[in-house]
């Protein structure tokens, strides 16, 4: 009895293995462009964000990003298929087929740029500072040994680890950006290092953060549009990134949502 | 004031998936359970074994995480099935996924129930003459059943807040809706969620209560 089940584990891990094996030959992005015009659709991962992916008052959906994605579709041949996914797991969602980019405003760094195929930048954002009304600060020397928040594995944490002043504050991960304004409101921590485009859209006037204010600007950081690794798609699209910029198109759609392009 | 109301009927829209989720597995795995908890019990030692460590994986990793091999799982390794596109396929590989943590949870709580009917019974059945199955179902099933409402009861209500899990792999849920709120800086919606989720445990404590007392057979 108990070499039958001695066998039966060891035939288990083989196969397990064979297909480990198997999966780590199949995750190449090559001929993407051909796999994407035989669908006829191109599914694009999104995260409900304003300015770049979200609905407006009257339940349609738009945003700088979704507006640009239906033209470059249009010029690609395809149809644009917006799937809501979870941020947290985009790469795994890319790798796994169930989308074939994320266009969601996503900041370009280089450990992306190892793992997945991305566009040239096309807007600009910063990381900006943020703190309750009435707090005093004249630099990033004023959060020395206080505590600052911000998104696990964002921009707003590489620019608290990377800045002299910064790395001597306290620093908390949060899973969520959003989250990180609401221990900024319950008083938790002193400060926050967010996105630029978001802190706007989520501060001030009708919100519940009426009494958090931006007091800096760090790191400048620009947007790019991601494929999985190798793929053609990408290329292409910066194709007709370039034309987009000659025709004035992007322009007229940075002013609409009040973004910066990159330069 | 009309803002309010967009936001609820929102929210409550979103619930519904909660419950749908809620319900699916329920159905699902109430008797997938019992199939299981026979296979634990089974005499074949092989199938003993394999059902046993199978358990043993299921309740031994976060549900989180087994939602998101059941969701991403196919397409990483390559295979040639694929969950269906769009929201429905990401509602179904959740729904199996719900469906085989429960049943493995209520596999045990049907096992501790079935053996903690007194031997005694199954040979005096037996001296009777009558067979296995006729002894499980005329003897053993409706007392198991009055003892585990209990323990059931418990994991049917854990089960209504874990249905918000499967916003991991991008199912709209109640929490998951109301982030979109808190993403724009609102944040009352957020804790409004809380308020579905008492509501609904509140009627399964009334449902289960009166329950036990309607099964409190045996007693006089």
């Amino acid at each position: 009895m108990n070499k039958l089940n001695i066998k039966k584990i060891m035939a288990l891990f083989v196969s397990l293995t064979l297909i480990f094996a198997l999966a780590a030959c199949g995750l190449k992005g090559k001929g993407d462009l051909s796999y994407v015009k035989n669908k006829g659709t191109l599914i694009i991962g999104y995260t409900n964000y304003a300015p770049m992916n979200y609905y407006d008052e009257d339940g349609n959906f738009t945003g700088f990003d979704t507006e640009l994605a239906i033209l470059v579709c249009e010029k690609l041949g395809v149809q644009p298929e917006f799937v809501e996914i979870n941020w947290d797991t985009k790469e795994v969602e890319l790798n796994a087929k169930s989308i074939d980019c994320i266009w969601n405003g996503l900041t370009i760094d280089d450990e992306r740029k190892a793992t997945m195929e991305i566009t040239k930048p096309y807007v600009k954002n910063a990381q900006v500072v943020l703190m309750k009304e009435g707090a005093s600060y004249t630099g990033t020397e004023s959060l020395i040994g206080k505590t600052v928040v911000a998104e696990q594995g964002s921009a707003g944490e590489k620019t608290i680890l990377e800045d002299a002043n910064l790395s001597q504050a306290n620093y908390v991960p949060k899973t969520l950006q959003t989250d990180c304004l609401m221990e900024l409101k319950a008083g938790t921590v002193d400060a926050a290092v967010l996105d630029l485009t978001l802190a706007k859209t989520m501060t001030g006037e009708g919100t519940s953060y009426q009494d958090i204010v931006i007091v800096d600007e760090l790191a400048e950081e620009y947007y790019g549009v991601a494929f999985r690794k190798g793929s053609d798609i990408c290329e292409e699209v910066n194709k007709i990134f370039d034309e987009f910029l000659a025709d004035g198109i992007m322009e007229a759609l940075a002013e609409k949502y009040g973004l910066e392009l990159a330069e | 004031m009309n803002e309010i109301s967009v936001i609820i009927s929102r929210l409550s829209e979103s619930f519904l998936l909660n419950c749908k989720l809620f319900a699916l597995t329920l159905i699902f795995s109430l008797p997938l359970g019992l199939l299981i908890a026979f296979g634990s019990m089974s005499r074949f030692r092989p199938l003993r074994w394999l059902v046993r460590t199978f358990v043993w994986i299921i309740r031994g990793t976060p549900l989180m995480l087994q939602l998101i091999i059941m969701f991403f799982g196919p397409g990483l390794l390559g295979l040639s099935f694929s969950w269906p596109g769009g929201a429905s396929g990401r509602f179904i590989a959740a729904t199996v996924a719900f469906i085989i943590n429960y049943a493995c949870y209520f596999s045990e709580i049907y096992r501790g129930g079935i053996e903690s009917i007194p031997k005694g019974q199954y040979e005096a059945g037996q001296v009777l003459g009558m067979t296995k199955p006729q002894i499980f179902f005329h003897v053993t099933l409706l007392q198991v059943i009055k003892r585990i409402i209990p323990p059931v009861g418990n994991e049917v209500m854990t089960l209504v807040k874990d249905t918000s899990l499967a916003r991991i792999i991008a199912n709209k849920e109640i929490i998951m809706m109301a982030g979109e709120y808190t993403n724009k800086g609102l944040i009352w919606p957020l804790f409004a969620t809380g308020i579905y989720f008492l509501v609904f445990i509140g009627v399964l404590t009334i449902l289960f209560n009166w329950l036990e007392k309607k099964l409190s057979y045996f007693r006089t």
